[in-house]
């Protein structure tokens, strides 16, 4: 096992996984809920109640049994409900109690409504959802200052430990820590997750950084290469 | 926690029911994006692209330059699509898929992830032992190609445009998108083989 390694989630490279199943998913949404998961979550994220990193991170602060048995939409009800949690908009107790009610036989029909002073913000948010499929969301951001390396500079990355999993978040992957690789691509700048899972956004310069296999690993087939999207403050120049 | 299908569907219901009832989200909102994921948005958006890309050198060159400007072209992208990059394979280079840290992938461009690809034996193993992976579906590829695989680490989210197959010469786009496999867009397959041309058509060339 990598000693790099930030969490279980952080899964490049690590030995021990068997063959993979490709057998093709039976249906969309196989239980029929994951559906309404994905619709919340997107839902919820319009509205601002959290982001991207801080739906991952919530994710990544699961104990690594509950990763690996959970499964991804399972996994994603979770980072919903913490998420919601934590932005103070709904508790454990709240779901606990509302589920028992639905339980409760002759319950399984009754809709919920909103109150009709929410009918413009959800108006709003509707007309939102439509715009986030058609044309996506906000994703790109102006530069802060030109990018620090360009295509073809040789640069190491940092080593970046989670100490606390959950609040701190990164996108280095432990396998590409302390690294050397080249500069393939200069993409546009985004917001730094590091930052933004605790609610600060702070644009930097992307980065995909090429490394080549036998640099990663030591059976690292040569000639063989992995990319991986890499922020500025990841990296620093790769001396000699 | 690993809670049984009915207890996780109560949940999501009891979930969706307070969201609603406090304002913060409608149920058409839901249903939409829940019914965009099940019947319009999938694989055949990219199969498209692909096939516009082997049919016109120019769309080609912009696809490769901007990905999301030239998808856009053909109203494909969206959310996590908005900016894509589009890898070429090419008889030396074979181009990989993957996401490490979680499952990203490019929703706009092929719809819902497949299982295998959100796997943690996926995940792990796709950037270190690329060529066992592409076996296990199937792949075998001469020694001599570099295997390039793309760790979707941030919100750039990557296409494979495989190369074109023998046979299809003079094939409709509509006819090529047919031979556009999910699996050759991820890089973990090839485009299917063109059918061969019935007897009839043989016998005229």
């Amino acid at each position: 096992m990598s000693p790099l390694r930030n969490g279980p989630h952080d899964l490049g490279g690590v030995a021990g996984f068997g063959p993979i199943d490709p057998t093709p998913d039976a249906a969309p949404y196989p239980e029929g809920w994951e559906g309404r998961c994905i619709g919340a979550i997107i839902a919820t994220m319009a509205r601002g109640l959290y982001n991207v990193d801080q739906f991952r991170a919530r994710i990544e602060e699961l104990p690594p049994a509950a990763q690996f048995s959970m499964g991804y939409y399972r996994r994603w009800l979770h980072t919903l409900e913490r998420n919601l949690t934590l932005a103070g908009v709904l508790d454990e107790a709240a779901i606990d109690a509302r589920a028992q009610q639905l339980a409760a036989p002759g319950e399984a029909g009754a809709a919920a409504s909103p109150p009709p002073e929410a009918e413009p913000a959800l108006a709003e948010l509707l007309e939102t959802v439509e715009t986030l499929l058609c044309d996506g969301g906000p994703l790109l951001r102006a530069a802060p200052a030109p990018p620090r390396f360009a295509v073809g500079a040789r640069v190491r990355t940092r080593r970046i430990a989670i100490e606390r999993r959950g609040e701190q978040h990164t996108r280095l992957p432990g396998y590409a820590q302390e690294r050397a690789g080249v500069v393939a691509i200069v993409h546009p700048p985004m917001l730094l997750p590091d930052a933004n899972v605790g609610g600060e956004e702070r644009v930097e310069h992307l980065y995909a950084v090429r490394f080549a296999a036998d640099e990663l690993w030591p059976d690292g087939a040569p000639g063989a290469t992995v990319c991986a999207d890499l922020f500025e403050s990841y990296l620093v120049p790769e001396e000699g | 926690m690993a809670g049984a299908a009915d207890d996780m569907a109560l949940r999501m219901r009891a979930i969706e029911s307070l969201l609603i009832e406090r304002g913060l989200i409608s149920e058409a909102a839901v249903d939409r994006i829940a019914s965009a994921y099940e019947h319009d948005i999938g694989p055949l958006r990219g199969a498209r692209v692909v096939a516009r890309a082997w049919s016109d050198p120019q769309f080609k060159r912009r696809l490769l330059a901007d990905g999301a400007a030239a998808m856009a072209e053909l109203g494909v992208g969206g959310f996590v699509a908005e900016h894509v990059v589009v890898v070429e394979n090419t008889p030396t280079l074979h181009n990989m898929v993957t996401c490490t840290l979680c499952s990203c992938y490019p929703w706009g461009v092929l719809g819902l992830p497949p299982a295998w690809y959100k796997s943690p034996e996926y995940r792990s193993r796709s950037v270190r032992e690329p060529r066992a992976v592409l076996a296990e579906f199937g792949v075998e590829l001469p020694p001599e190609v570099e295997v390039r695989v793309w760790d979707s680490s941030a919100e750039v989210r990557y296409l494979v445009l495989p190369m074109r197959p023998a046979g299809s010469e003079g094939m409709s786009e509509e006819q090529l998108a047919g031979l556009v496999t999910r699996d050759a867009m991820i890089g973990t397959g090839l485009p299917a083989a063109p059918a061969p041309a019935p007897a009839s058509d043989r016998a005229g060339a």
